[in-house]
């Protein structure tokens, strides 16, 4: 057993800067996600994302390099979202207490154990997608049209396209845990 | 059904990023998460996906065209947009007018202004620039060695292994250190994020990250705050994930591990692949992952089992005890039972003293200040005749009545019959003969105890049979100079009176005062003339502090 006294001589040939860009750059997705876990909405949690990234960059200076970026973000994105919920107090559409903190741990331990690897598979699982399916999951992200917008273009319910966006979502979900370690706890 | 279910989650949860799910539905999706972690798993995962395919440069790189974004970064800019962010004017955008729908009524979120600002364009330009980020950065810039991430904060008797040598308090540990083994003695590991561990050998382990170790057997407890969001307990058998708990682990030498939860909630993961068993364990539960079978299974917990606190300066070593014995203080311990049996602390002096009777008569009431031992602010002996000090901030005993200033003993503990019952068990007695005044310092118990409470002060009083004339004594408790309990003339022998204070956060100084009674001086008992705390052999019977 060695108790090693590391001096960083790696990072010091990178800026503070350029390390806190590449750092927020390979994480940013996941502290969104868990952001989005626990308050659903997409435009909220834009608006917190914003400012838990302001905040990590001025705080940046208490980050010791090499701990856990995406546990600090989390921690970070976990103050923020109380103060959300503060401010904007809670409405009919949130989750009790008692399963926000169940989401939060379950994402947080999904989104600090993981590596960057889902992205990869995600990528496959697209492509795996039939032409149809395809389409319209490109519409839904690519073109940034709503399930609403997609539906009344194809002259369908908004509720069936739902639907059919849920059982897209599923297919590409089922694909990613066949193809990694997610499918344990399935 | 289930399948059926796990359906909705999707549309559901996809209604609900969209800020378009009805408040029907909303319970709906509530309700289905509620019901299983299965489907907890679903929506988080759900919610990550989202979290890529938003950003198609990402996800659909190889599809769309990008756009030809200067890489280059210029940390002045990054600067002056964060400040500009801070500064910037809200800018309204207008918003489409929702349209009614036929299928059910929908509860649309509140308009909201949505800002727009320089630093939002910045983050999705960059974000573009994430794709050749990953490419690039992710490959080469894997850190190859360890980081600091941990100090030894104390320990207490510590043997290492011989190739790891002494490893001094201060000393900052490593992740890629490799398995560091303590052969015996206790150690406590504060982590960069707040998470403080404490290691109980023998026992191998290594830093895996800021928070998460890997336990390969022996027992360690942590206490995890908020910002340490996540902290992770591996063992060979069991992975233990912590949101702001306190809990236990140990992995036994067959590798069976065992988790005791004391305070808040954990996660157990146990097993692998298709017997993988994911649960929550809440406060006051405890399980068991058998090493051959990866069952888990329900034990009792045990909250004494693990230390959860250690101060090397004090000999603190405390593993959960509900009670803090001042006996034991007395007799220049911890409070948890580290002292020296017929030891006691001398009234005039402070000093720690065995048997002393005094004979030289009267004693001045200056109150002493005890530098010996730590718990102990001073000692005094009460005569009534001039203002009484009872703490080192000069706090005062209004009530404090004349006495003769005579005293006898020494402040000491010992073993009696609880009662007068011959049969009664044996039970720890403080001795405080009459006219003898302690101050304990409550603030530095707190000091050597940081995450636990002092909450009450428990015990009985009255007067002990070793004299077999008459007695008459008072008893006295203050707390920060207010008197808090008192039980004067007092002459019955062996009847006990409980005391039961309440203790604040802010209370300080605990004052436990005797007294002689008043009795006149020159009583005359068998021709003999008697002092007036004759036969006052006041005693307080398992005096304590109560911690939580």
């Amino acid at each position: 057993m060695r108790v090693l006294m590391i001096k960083n001589s790696d990072n010091q040939n990178i800026s503070r800067d350029e390390q806190f860009l590449r750092l927020l750059m390979s994480n940013q997705e996941k502290i969104y996600a868990y952001i989005l876990a626990l308050v659903h909405n997409s435009n909220d949690a834009e608006d917190i994302m914003q400012n838990v990234t302001t905040v990590m960059w001025r705080k940046y200076d208490t980050f010791k390099p090499g701990t856990s970026f995406i546990a600090w973000g989390i921690g970070i994105s976990r103050l923020l979202i109380k103060k959300f919920f503060e401010q904007n107090r809670r409405s009919k559409l949130s989750f009790s207490s008692d399963l926000e903190e169940k989401l939060a741990m379950i994402t947080a331990e999904k989104l600090t154990s993981e590596g960057n690897s889902l992205l990869e598979i995600l990528k496959e699982c697209l492509k795996k997608l039939n032409p149809r399916n395809h389409e319209l999951i490109r519409m839904r992200y690519v073109e940034k049209k709503t399930v609403k917008q997609i539906a009344d273009e194809r002259g369908i319910a908004p509720h069936t396209m739902y639907r059919i966006m849920g059982k897209i979502h599923e297919t590409l979900h089922r694909c990613i845990c066949r193809s990694t370690s997610v499918q344990e706890s399935l | 059904m289930q399948n059926t279910k796990e359906k909705y989650i999707y549309s559901l949860t996809l209604q609900a990023i969209e800020g378009r799910i009805s408040e029907k539905n909303f319970s709906r999706l509530e309700e289905h998460l509620q019901e299983s972690s299965r489907n907890r798993q679903i929506y988080s995962d759900l919610n990550i996906m989202y979290s890529y395919m938003r950003r198609p440069a990402l996800t659909f790189g190889d599809e769309i065209e990008l756009e030809d974004h200067d890489l280059s970064f210029d940390p002045d800019l990054w600067n002056q947009l964060a400040t500009y962010e801070a500064k910037a004017p809200t800018i309204t955008i207008s918003k489409e007018e929702p349209q009614r729908e036929l299928i059910q009524k929908v509860v649309y979120p509140p308009k909201k202004e949505h800002k727009l600002s320089k630093f939002n364009i910045f983050t999705f330009v960059m974000s573009t620039a994430a794709v050749l980020f990953f490419a690039l950065f992710l490959r080469f810039f894997t850190p190859q060695r360890g980081v600091e991430v941990a100090t030894l904060a104390d320990s207490v008797n510590a043997v290492w292994s011989d190739d790891a040598g002494s490893i001094e308090k201060g000393t900052r540990i490593a992740t890629r250190s490799g398995e560091m083994v303590l052969h015996e003695g206790l150690i406590e590991l504060l982590f960069d994020n707040n998470a403080k561990v404490v290691v109980e050998g023998p026992a191998g382990f290594e830093l895996i990250s800021e928070d998460q170790i890997n336990m390969n057997f022996g027992r360690i407890y942590a206490t995890v705050p908020h910002e340490a969001i996540g902290f992770i307990i591996n063992t060979p058998t069991s992975r233990v994930i912590d949101l702001g708990t306190e809990f236990g682990v140990e992995a036994d030498a067959f590798g069976n591990s065992y988790l005791h939860v004391i305070k808040g909630k954990t996660t157990l993961i146990a097993g692998e692949k298709d017997n993988k068993v994911i649960m929550e364990v809440d406060k006051g539960n405890a399980k068991k992952v058998s090493a051959v079978t990866s069952e888990v299974s329900d034990i009792t917990c045990n909250d004494r089992l693990f230390v959860r606190d250690l101060d090397s300066k004090a000999g603190f070593v405390w593993k959960g005890q509900t009670v803090l014995m001042l006996t034991d203080i007395i007799e220049g311990g911890n409070g948890f039972g580290t002292g020296i049996s017929e030891m006691g602390i001398h009234p005039l002096t402070g000093s720690p003293s065995k048997t002393i009777y005094n004979h030289d008569g009267a004693a001045s009431n200056i109150y002493h200040v005890v530098r010996s031992n730590p718990f102990v602010d001073g000692v005094f002996i009460p005569n009534g005749q001039t203002n009484q000090i009872i703490s080192s901030r000069g706090h005062l005993f209004r009530e404090c009545p004349v006495t003769s200033g005579d005293w006898y003993s020494v402040f000491q503990g010992v073993m009696r019959p609880e009662s007068k019952d011959p049969d009664s068990p044996y039970v720890r007695f403080l001795v405080q003969h009459a006219n003898m005044g302690i101050t304990y310092d409550l603030q530095a118990i707190r000091s050597f105890l940081p995450d636990v409470k002092i909450t009450r002060f428990r015990t009985k009083c009255g007067v002990g049979m070793q004299a077999d004339r008459q007695c008459n004594a008072d008893f006295w408790v203050l707390v920060d100079g207010e008197l808090r309990y008192k039980k004067t003339q007092v002459q019955e022998k062996k009847q006990f009176y409980p005391i039961d204070i309440e203790l604040s956060e802010t209370d300080r100084f605990l004052t436990i005062v005797t007294t002689d009674g008043q009795d006149p001086k020159g009583r005359v008992f068998d021709k003999v003339c008697l002092l007036t705390i004759d036969s006052d052999w006041c005693m307080f019977v398992e005096p304590v502090l109560v911690l939580e």
